[in-house]
């Protein structure tokens, strides 16, 4: 399931540009490097919420673990499976 | 030729092996971005693309966006940028507004954006009019005609870029930008922050910004270099200034509230060293996140004010900052600023009223819209919408805006676009946007809203909803359930009660 819930966020993210070469893809911080920004935020958590019919509160999205591609994809799952 | 292209080709002549611009991992020399600009200009020829056509860009900051801009304007086309985020039928409102003839875009992004299902390399496609797709393997199949500059004799006082902007009434409101405009736009910049070719500039927000435009071409056509950031975050900006020795900037004023947090940390100040000259821009900054950044940044700093119709009116120097921190500054040499009082006379010296702005950089209207621009002018002076009011020695305040408007991240939001999509939500029976202070954006925009049915009412809906009909910048971050909404008597929402009762 983690796979598909990977593929998903990649998808996503890479909206707003290629990820680069070679990048550690599970500890990646897809914030700070901006590819979602304070503006695309919303939308971005939106798209999953609808995708895997689950709802991310605001202290999911303050947590640390939701900044890097691999966090993000552990809270999906969790989600999933509560 | 016009002098964007023939400055940018001198340029390319004098120093060809100097980099021109950074984006990402990639770079390009004045001589690889002239050939290009050459090559482009021949394949939109090929194309059918006449002079004066309409251009629309769907593209993230990237070298080609730039090259772009260099064909237009050697060619006598005109750009319509459009922003990457807004939903589908957003852009074809767009692209019916401003009379699209051609798109450029990534193939990928053409079809997310669902403007065509079957979209193969410039492949005609159909809207209201036949638009044409034309996309980079295209134009880089062409082979350049070694003559091709001034191919159209492109004039300087034609419509050279149309920025999109929201009108009050949820309309498109392009404003027109002819190259004479971009041209006095730079050369104001240049003069104001002594701007050499020696100078690297960094390029932070998005290319359909015309702010970013601007700080391009004033790289480009000093025979200095441009680092284009392809997304920012303000650890990605104090990496970029570092890695790059950025030493000229203009950023959003948001932007460098987010960076100033960062610069706390000696670290990341240390790392920001190689910064001659900072300015703010778009919106005003806290007053403390502006001591903040004067002391932390430690290079020549201002703060302008402007909007888009007139580029920059006001300077705020760092050294007269220290006496007048409240103010956004002075008028800009060539600029006139008046107050204009409601009667139309004018407001003596600390009487405030709608900020009025004489300039040689003012825009050429808005297109398709001759009433509009007609009630944007007072004589010669292009009445901002704005409040404030000028003391004896010339120095502008801010007051606050005579328009009802939303400025979050350094774009402006008008409440009606967001109250017409929610408006749509069978769910809710009325709702008013509003403005809600956010550290990081500036402002965010907050929504009151009345349920029909209360128990039964899903708020998830409608955050769906506005995800799907509103562009990123546009979305609602606050949500507050009412029982009824405050009105006067003649029925209109008061929302300086909300204001006051939220924020």
């Amino acid at each position: 399931m983690s796979e598909k819930i990977k593929k998903f966020v990649i998808h996503t993210i890479e909206k707003k540009g290629k990820l680069p070469n070679n990048c550690e893809i599970d500890s990646f911080n897809y914030i700070d490097s901006g590819y979602v920004d304070s503006m695309g935020i919303i939308k971005f958590v939106l798209n999953i919420e609808a995708e895997f019919e689950i709802e991310l509160t605001e202290s999911d999205m303050e947590s640390p673990e939701f900044k890097t591609i691999g966090g993000l994809v552990n809270i999906i799952r969790k989600k999933i499976t509560e | 030729m016009s002098v964007i292209s023939r400055t940018f080709f001198k340029q390319a002549r004098n120093v060809p092996n100097k980099p021109a611009i950074y984006c990402d991992e990639n770079s390009i020399s004045y001589e690889h971005l002239a050939t290009l600009v050459n090559q482009w200009s021949s394949a939109l020829q090929k194309k059918g693309v006449q002079h004066g056509d309409h251009i629309a860009i769907l593209l993230p900051n990237c070298i080609e966006y730039v090259a772009l801009m260099l064909v237009a304007a050697n060619i006598g086309a005109v750009l319509v940028p459009l922003n990457l985020s807004l939903p589908p039928d957003a852009i074809r409102r767009a692209c019916q507004t401003t009379n699209i003839k051609h798109i450029v875009a990534t193939a990928d992004l053409l079809q997310s954006f669902c403007l065509n299902q079957n979209c193969q390399n410039d492949q005609i496609f159909r809207m209201n009019s036949v638009i044409w797709f034309l996309s980079y393997q295209f134009l880089n199949s062409v082979k350049s005609d070694s003559d091709i500059n001034g191919l159209w004799i492109a004039s300087d006082d034609e419509p050279f870029i149309l920025t999109m902007t929201s009108g009050s009434t949820g309309e498109p409101k392009p404003i027109i930008l002819t190259q004479d405009t971009k041209l006095s736009r730079v050369s104001a910049a240049v003069e104001m922050y002594k701007i050499t070719h020696t100078d690297r500039t960094l390029v932070a927000t998005p290319l359909y910004h015309s702010l970013a435009e601007r700080l391009v071409l004033i790289a480009l056509l000093t025979g200095g270099t441009s680092i284009l950031m392809p997304r920012f975050s303000p650890s990605e900006w104090i990496r970029t200034v570092e890695e790059k020795l950025i030493s000229f900037t203009i950023a959003v004023s948001s932007q460098l509230s987010q960076i100033a947090h960062l610069l706390d940390d000696e670290t990341h100040s240390q790392k920001v060293k190689s910064l001659r000259c900072v300015v703010s821009s778009s919106a005003l900054l806290d007053t403390k996140i502006k001591e903040n950044l004067i002391s932390k940044l430690n290079c020549e700093f201002h703060e302008c004010y402007g909007t888009s119709e007139i580029a920059i009116a006001t300077n705020l120097s760092a050294e007269d900052a220290k006496l007048k921190l409240q103010s956004v500054g002075k008028a800009v040499p060539k600029v006139k600023i008046k107050i204009l009082r409601e009667n139309g006379t004018i407001a003596a010296p600390n009487e405030a009223g709608e900020i009025i702005c004489k300039t040689p950089m003012i825009f050429s209207g808005y297109y398709g819209h001759p009433e509009l621009t007609k009630d944007a002018m007072f004589g010669e002076y292009f009445r901002t919408g704005d409040m404030g009011k000028l003391d004896k020695d010339g120095f502008l305040y801010f007051l606050g805006r005579k328009k009802e408007i939303i400025i979050t991240g350094g774009i402006n939001v008008y409440p009606i676009d967001i109250e017409s999509v929610i408006s749509e939500c069978t769910a809710v029976k009325e709702s008013a946007a509003f403005p809600f202070p956010d550290e990081k954006l500036g402002e965010i925009i907050a929504v009151a809203l009345v349920p029909k049915e209360p128990e039964h009412f899903k708020l998830r809906t409608v955050r769906f909803h506005c995800a799907e009909r509103l562009a990123d910048y546009q979305q609602p971050r606050k949500f507050f359930m009412v029982k009824e909404l405050p009105k006067n008597n003649l029925g209109k929402i008061m929302k300086h009660i909300l204001l006051s009762k939220y924020t």
